[in-house]
């Protein structure tokens, strides 16, 4: 069966050293970030139904004073784009 | 000799035969204790009744029993294993709305199995109204006393009686055949039965003899058990004895119908003082003088037939909870037969819903108005599974599988519209069960995967250098030798957040070795395989135990075999670091992290969400804590509390005083 985007996306990002990517949502915000961790769908574990984010501005502060995470999650199906900034390669999802 | 998965021979023999006989057809072969009692009730005895009614057995036994069940269910056998959570650990992945159906159809399962023995050692105690002097008898008390002592022994395994079981019944369905063939030779008119046209005539002629069905319906509800029970014995079994049954039933039910020919014009109604009672042509084929025998070997038949009930249920309730569907409840292990299991709790339950039963319905001719209605639900999820499994696992041709669909689904709507008629008379009872079954099966489904849903996972690459710095930190104080945590993620490099956390915040737990266990449930019934990956070597490893969905998960036990494998292969080395505790004992130590969700209070829920989530959550206050659900002595367990966030409170007016700022 052929993996589906969440799951290539997954793939490829674990495998960056660089992990700074630029990710373009469906409303067309840009954001600039890494991934900080996913949430995968209970009824199928090979999908990620959402991301973690935690954009380039925040970087040194991932979390608050009360242990919580900082950035912000996103669903998969909103993302339109993802940059690599490791080789500037690209990933659309439709 | 060649073994099946489950342990049991797969050879055909005559004890193999016998097992079958005694495990598989308690249910269905007990049949004739109460069907035609069913049919013809109160009714004035005509050929119309008897021939059409006889014709509807036998064509609901060769259809329903024969065809769908014995030919083409037992076909779907999962690793040997049978039953609705087999064939849908079978086919889930090949359809998205498979889950509702299923609990559906193993809810109203076990509600038929808490009826089923109360109707059957009714029936067979019934028998002793018919012995002279006996006619006033209380059977209530009686029939109580039997279903108490036959709950009260489950806790001490049925392995000793079990071996006497495949006899006995053998000696049952001889009585059958013995008995129908006597009534038969008398009156060999009645194998005109056989003629569908009688059954056509009976359900489109005779006075309300659609909803008849329903009493004909009783005929076949043991052909569902008889899928379940399938892994004790083997398709191969079950197909080569059901011909043997099956003429053994279809003998005793003509028998009962030659009888009934022969006391045309009369009714079954008998007056015993003002009691009105209905006789039973089972008890009415047998010669006066072998009364007393005979009801003994029925009630031992009907208790066979309730233990393979009971049996089931555990069965069934143990791969509701290892599919996540039921909270985790103590299983035990009554004898070294792999594969028996009691589950005090259930049997708990069946013994007081079984007693409750008995003093509702008082008797067996009330309880057959109850019964049935469930199973039909059953039987139809059975057929919407087997569907997919026809269609992608063997992938049959699509016109056929639908054609057969389309032929089961008709037969079985129409025994539901026919035991809907049952719903005012004692039905709504067991769709009552169903629905705290299927209440507590779905909120459980649904509340573990909301839990699961606000699982984070992280990438562990990330945090390695951090747990090697941290276990080589001699200030920081060493909480064990070995720390191992329960994981859910899969991939080599994932792990939850939580777990993270609880390593590195608040007080920091040092370790020499980090172990990161992942059990996953494979639908494989019997499987027990593990892999290790050593992230960081001797620090950091990642064990992956495979267990089959009817083992039990004794993760400590597993993890320690592993461990000491991994020394004998000396692929881990345990005594690079002495520290203070291996001055007075070399004995490695380790210590299991069991992190558990509750609701927090920050949580606003929606009316749906508050009753699922809150159940789901009180069911598992009751059930078995992570610990012992995981089989780890508690000694070795520290236990830590998260919360779970679902639905953060979002509008909170709070006011600093003397300031007009709102947060």
């Amino acid at each position: 069966m052929k993996p589906e985007g969440s799951a290539i996306l997954h793939q490829k990002y674990f495998s960056l050293s660089n992990k700074l990517i630029e990710i373009t949502l469906r409303d067309g915000q840009v954001i600039t970030c890494t991934i900080a961790g996913f949430f995968r769908d209970p009824d199928n574990q090979e999908q990620i139904i959402e991301w973690h984010i935690v954009p380039q501005t925040l970087q040194n502060t991932a979390e608050d004073i009360f242990n919580t995470a900082t950035g912000q999650t996103i669903k998969h199906s909103q993302i339109r784009q993802v940059v690599f900034r490791e080789d500037n390669s690209m990933m659309f999802f439709t | 000799m060649a073994l099946s998965k489950n342990g049991t021979k797969a050879k055909i023999t005559a004890a193999s035969l016998l097992v079958a006989l005694g495990i598989i057809y308690g249910d269905i072969g007990t049949s004739p204790l109460y069907v035609l009692k069913a049919v013809v009730g109160d009714r004035p005895i005509d050929e119309m009744l008897v021939y059409g009614g006889i014709s509807c057995v036998f064509w609901t036994i060769t259809f329903q029993t024969t065809f769908k069940y014995i030919f083409l269910t037992l076909k779907a056998d999962n690793n040997g294993e049978g039953g609705i959570f087999s064939l849908y650990a079978l086919v889930r992945r090949y359809g998205k709305y498979l889950i509702l159906p299923t609990i559906l159809g193993a809810s109203t399962l076990l509600a038929d199995g808490i009826i089923t023995p109360p109707i059957s050692v009714a029936s067979a105690v019934e028998g002793l109204t018919n012995l002279n002097g006996l006619e006033h008898i209380k059977t209530v008390p009686i029939v109580i006393g039997v279903i108490c002592i036959l709950f009260f022994f489950q806790m001490y395994g049925t392995h000793k009686v079990g071996t006497a079981f495949g006899p006995a019944m053998f000696f049952w369905f001889t009585m059958l055949l013995t008995l129908g063939l006597v009534q038969v030779i008398q009156n060999p008119a009645i194998l005109k039965a056989v003629n569908p046209i009688y059954a056509y005539d009976f359900l489109t002629k005779y006075p309300q003899g659609f909803i008849l069905l329903g009493a004909v319906f009783l005929a076949t509800t043991g052909a569902e058990a008889l899928y379940s029970d399938l892994g004790h014995c083997g398709r191969r079994n079950v197909r080569l004895t059901w011909g043997f049954v099956k003429t053994c039933l279809l003998l005793n039910y003509m028998g009962q119908g030659a009888w009934l020919l022969s006391h045309k014009g009369e009714t079954l109604v008998q007056y015993v003082g003002k009691t009105k009672t209905i006789l039973n042509p089972f008890y009415e084929i047998m010669p006066h003088w072998f009364l007393i025998p005979g009801i003994i070997i029925s009630t031992m038949a009907a208790i066979i037939a309730s233990q393979a009930l009971i049996s089931g249920s555990y069965t069934l309730i143990n791969e509701a909870m290892n599919l996540n569907f039921w909270p985790r409840v103590a299983v035990r292990q009554p004898s070294e037969v792999k594969g028996q299991i009691y589950i005090p709790s259930v049997n708990i339950i069946l013994w007081i819903g079984c007693v409750l039963m008995v003093l509702y319905f008082q008797n067996s001719s009330n309880m057959e108005a109850a019964y049935g209605l469930a199973i039909t639900l059953t039987m139809m999820v059975t057929t919407y599974l087997l569907s997919f499994f026809l269609l992608f696992k063997l992938k049959w041709n699509k016109i056929l599988v639908y054609s057969l669909v389309l032929l089961f689904a008709s037969i079985e709507i129409s025994f539901f519209i026919a035991n809907i008629h049952k719903f005012p008379e004692g039905g709504y009872i067991t769709l009552l069960i169903s629905s705290v079954f299927f209440f507590i099966m779905y909120s459980v489904y649904k509340g573990r995967k909301t839990s699961n849903r606000f699982t984070k996972f992280v990438d562990l690459g990330k945090y390695v250098a951090d747990i090697k710095e941290l276990s080589e930190d001699d200030e920081i104080p060493k909480t064990s030798t070995h720390l191992i945590y329960l994981t859910k993620a899969n991939k080599r490099h994932e792990i939850e957040e939580k777990i993270m956390k609880s390593i590195f915040s608040k007080h920091p737990k040092r370790a020499d070795i980090y172990w990161f266990v992942h059990i996953h449930r494979t639908p494989d019934p019997y499987n027990l395989t593990y892999t290790v990956t050593e992230l960081v070597e001797d620090k950091v490893i990642k064990v992956n135990i495979n267990i089959g969905f009817r083992v039990q998960p004794r993760t400590e036990l597993f993890f320690k075999k592993i461990v000491q494998e991994l020394i004998n292969n000396r692929e881990l080395n345990l005594h690079l670091r002495p520290d203070v505790a291996t001055k007075y004992n070399d004995e490695p130590d380790f210590k299991f992290v069991v992190i558990e969700k509750f609701l927090s209070v920050e949580n606003e829920f929606t009316l749906r969400d508050g009753i699922l989530l809150k159940t789901y959550f009180l069911l598992k206050r009751q059930g078995l804590s992570d610990e012992e659900a995981f089989g780890l002595d508690k000694s070795d367990v520290i236990v830590e509390h998260v919360p779970l966030v679902y639905q953060p409170a979002s509008k909170i007016e709070l006011r600093r005083e003397g300031n007009n700022n709102s947060i």
